[in-house]
């Protein structure tokens, strides 16, 4: 075991720091000369835009900025620093850092979104042909790329489920049937869009329950969107009879792909027969998370649907590509110019450099990874594996801590806490709602070796003794992590207690 | 093997009154004037009847009269009768004083028809005797229960077959006047021993607990949204619980918490309601039934609002279970349970039930 000790710096925050008129560049004044020609810099910028007063940012020196975000680096545990096995749901695999050189170099730093189309040919080019493979892997006919996040993608596809509707004179359906452990993003997309949504729950087998679903159907049903396999990494064998049922009452199927990776080169959506799927980048498809974007999901459609998507796709007419602007029927533009070609660019290069053997050993292995971790896991007195029992998962689990809680009253967020005294970043225990009690929800994918999932093990083995013998020691965690305290949650979900920009944070503390 | 039973014959008749109770001797009294008669019979009947294709398994052994004998007899049982009453109107003491000599008698198991004052008083007689009790009565707080009179009788057939645990169980009770004037305080009042098999047993009603306010109010709008959309004219009932006091309180309405009142034009028309006042104020009116399960059990019917009656029902546009998802995922199993004593309704309303979980959301839970 690690004697892992985190920095602590008890850095301030940056609107705190630096003082006044310290600068990190003196921008030199323009010359004489092309101010004559041109006006001054403030001139060329219409009156009604220009600040009467200058923001108040703080006055630092380029020095101590590089300070302070480097000593803030050092008080997070990131996936390049940890084995980051905890996050389920997430596919936290390792970002290939030779696409970083390829997503810097001045051809792609370097364009811009309203060039002429005959100088980014290049780009296009890889647009053009992700798509294609893209349509190789899920079956799906046409893709768009231009959605800037997983979410958003299952809303643009939400989007075209409405205009198809539309389009054949059925907008009366207004009711989207979802599973309540499929991604909550499907839910909430759906409930943007106007839509009554609908929750089937699992049977007593931990399965989606097929005769919910069955008395959910029905004229009003516009759309099916769910995740499979869900979070619990429980494969929904009769996948293919939902999709039936909700077709046969008039409804499209979307699939939830956000987390490709215990399936790819295995299953593929058309062969289920669903009409849509997407895919977040940024998980299974390898380019980093970046903590809140930029991200990139892919949504992808069958043929009678590709009218509706997203404008402008990517087409190619044998010479030269082009973007093509979808017309009426299409839902619009999701993200402006071109959605966020720099993930595109990783997701090509991810794609490229694996070939479809190397994709398919990614399901493969990450499905090996995790029901070994799952029988190590399990070998832990106190925790369970509830739902579909001596069924296997694919790519990660849900498991619980509830038998440990009730033996020694220590529960997941006690180890959470815990955890990151020994060095990994906190866990993943569930989306909302905790159907499983102390949930807890980890995906070694296949970036991990054997022994890096033995030292995750062991932390937990480690703690479970901890809290049988200590209990109050998992209690008060954490200890050895850059904030040593336990943070009032409260302050992070009431409203009245949040703020989530500087100047909302002086408001709260003056008042 | 010998199973005891014993009914008290007044158990569940402040229910329909919408008394909250039948502890209070004057008000069950005013009740039977009014021409409220017990649940009771048809309630240890419905159990009893489970136990008819194993009647040569066991012996019964009854209370006399109204307290055991006649129902018994009723669905062909002849048990030996054990022990006396002097008059019709039983009481507390005869409860305690019979199942003592049931007990005596050498029953292995007492199996009682009443609510949570008839397990009090069993609890003080025979603490230590596997004992069940049939729902009969209006209060049901304690953990003694089986989940409806026919599980009853299957917790029967599984002890009698040796397949049931039994555990300590709570006896829980409240104050039925401070239930009259809309606080809940209920108290422990001991354990009896009960045979326990998988989830047929009530489970411990959880009171107070608090619900996200959020998502309290998520709901409650979703509600007022569905009032608003319903044909001018409809009236709307409201069973008890915090959830349905949510949704007074977001229309700046006061909600008589563990009674029943009704909504028209988003103003209390009528409040804390009994099963007449309900069907007098409803007749020849459209109206819907807004209900949320009991926290931890799953009632939607039978339990706490049986002024709402099968009767009634029968006459609802519509009848809408809203809850918010914690609250469905606490649910044992996460099912509802309908038991308004009328098996035609229980029957018509079991299946798939799309629950109100939010502003256009819904669950789709079973109702068992």
């Amino acid at each position: 075991m690690r004697n892992f000790q985190q920095a602590r710096w008890d850095e301030p925050i940056i609107m705190e720091m630096g003082s006044e008129g310290e600068r990190g560049v003196l921008m030199p004044l323009a010359e004489e000369r092309v101010t004559d020609a041109v006006g001054s810099a403030q001139s060329l910028i219409p009156a009604a835009m220009r600040r009467k007063n200058a923001p108040k940012l703080p006055q630092m020196s380029q020095m101590q900025v590089l300070r302070h975000f480097l000593r803030l680096s050092q008080e997070t545990i990131g996936t390049d620093i940890n084995i980051d096995i905890g996050l389920g749901t997430c596919t936290m695999k390792y970002s290939p850092k030779v696409h970083e050189q390829f997503v810097r170099s001045p051809k792609m730093s370097e364009l811009h979104p309203l060039q002429d189309e005959s100088t980014v040919q290049g780009i296009l080019q890889i647009l053009y042909e992700t798509d294609n493979y893209l349509q190789e892997i899920s079956g799906m006919d046409k893709f768009s790329l231009q959605p800037s996040g997983g979410t958003q993608a299952i809303y643009g596809n939400v989007a075209v489920i409405r205009a198809y509707h539309k389009a054949n004179g059925e907008d009366y359906r207004d009711e989207i049937i979802t599973t309540i452990l499929s991604h909550p993003g499907n839910a909430a997309a759906a409930s943007t869009a106007g839509y009554k949504v609908i929750t089937i729950y699992p049977d007593k087998d931990g399965y989606p329950d097929i005769e919910a679903l069955r008395a959910a159907v029905g004229p009003k049903t516009a759309g099916l969107l769910i995740t499979n396999p869900e979070d619990t990494g429980i494969y929904n064998f009769r996948i293919k009879e939902f999709v039936n049922l909700v077709h046969s009452v008039g409804g499209l199927c979307s699939y939830d792909q956000a987390n490709v990776n215990g399936v790819f080169g295995l299953a593929r959506a058309k062969e289920a027969g669903f009409d849509m799927c997407h895919f977040n980048l940024h998980k299974s498809f390898s380019s980093p998370h970046g903590c809140q974007g930029p991200a990139a999901g892919a949504q992808g459609v069958v043929a009678k649907l590709a009218p509706f998507l997203a404008t402008p796709t990517v087409e190619f007419d044998g010479e030269k590509y082009y973007l093509q602007d979808n017309g009426e029927q299409s839902i619009g533009k999701l993200r402006k110019f071109w959605g966020v070609p720099q993930v595109i660019l990783r997701t090509y290069a991810y794609i490229r450099s694996l070939g479809p053997e190397g994709m398919k050993k990614i399901a493969e292995l990450s499905i090996l990874n995790n029901n070994y971790l799952l029988k190590k896991m399990l070998e832990i007195e106190g925790i369970e594996l509830p739902l579909a029992p001596g069924k296997r998962r694919l790519e990660q689990a849900r498991l619980s801590w509830n038998k440990l809680y009730e033996q020694t009253g220590v529960g997941t967020d006690d180890i959470d806490r815990r955890i990151v005294d020994y060095g990994f970043q906190c866990f993943f225990a569930s989306h909302h709602p905790r159907l499983i009690p102390e949930p807890f929800t980890p995906e070694p994918v296949e970036t991990y070796s054997k022994a890096d999932i033995d030292e995750f093990v062991a932390a937990f083995a480690s703690i479970a003794d901890e809290a049988r013998h200590n209990p109050e020691l998992v209690k008060n965690a954490p200890y050895k992590a850059a904030l040593a305290t336990q943070i009032d949650g409260e302050g992070l979900t009431d409203p009245k207690r949040f703020a989530t920009t500087w100047r909302a944070f002086k408001k709260y503390v003056d008042k | 093997m010998r199973i005891g039973l014993i009914v008290n014959p007044i158990a569940g008749i402040g229910g329909a009154a919408g008394l909250k109770g039948s502890d209070d001797r004057a008000l069950v009294a005013a009740a039977q004037k009014q021409g409220f008669s017990s649940p009771v019979r048809q309630r240890i009947g419905e159990a009893l009847a489970v136990l008819q294709d194993i009647k040569g398994s066991f012996e019964l052994y009854s209370a006399p009269a109204v307290m055991g004998e006649a129902i018994a007899q009723e669905q062909g049982f002849a048990p030996r009768v054990i022990g006396k009453i002097s008059s019709a109107k039983t009481t507390a003491e005869d409860t305690s004083r019979l199942a003592a000599e049931l007990k005596a008698a050498g029953c292995d198991l007492i199996l009682f028809g009443g609510g949570d004052g008839t397990a009090r008083d069993i609890a003080a007689a025979v603490a230590d005797l596997p004992c069940l009790g049939i729902p009969s009565g209006v209060k049901m707080h304690s953990a003694c229960f089986a989940a409806t009179p026919r599980r009853a009788g299957e917790v029967v057939k599984r002890f009698i077959n040796g397949q049931c645990q039994i555990l300590p169980r709570e006896i829980m009770d409240i104050d039925e006047g401070q239930f009259r004037s809309g606080r809940v305080s209920a108290k422990l009042y001991g354990y009896l021993m009960v045979p326990v098999y998988e989830n047929l047993l009530q489970g411990k009603k959880n009171s107070g607990v608090i619900w996200e306010a959020a998502a309290l109010q998520n709901l409650a709008r979703g509600v007022i949204a569905e009032m608003e959309a319903a044909p001018v004219g409809t009236l709307f009932i409201f069973g008890p619980g915090t959830t349905t006091a949510a949704v007074f309180g977001e229309l700046g309405l006061n909600k008589t918490l563990l009674g029943v009142d009704v909504l028209s034009n988003k103003e209390v028309i009528a409040a804390d309601c009994n099963e007449q006042d309900l069907k007098r104020i409803t007749q020849n009116k459209s109206f819907y039934v807004f209900v949320t399960p009991i926290g931890g059990q799953g009632y939607i019917f039978g339990r706490g609002n049986q002024q709402i009656s099968a009767e009634l029902l029968i006459n609802a546009a519509q009848i809408r279970v809203i809850a918010v998802i914690d609250k469905l995922i606490s649910l044992p199993e996460q099912a509802l349970i309908v038991d308004t004593g009328n098996e035609a309704v229980n029957q018509g309303l079991r299946g798939f039930c799309r629950v109100l979980t939010g502003y256009g959301t819904e669950a789709m839970i079973k109702i068992i």
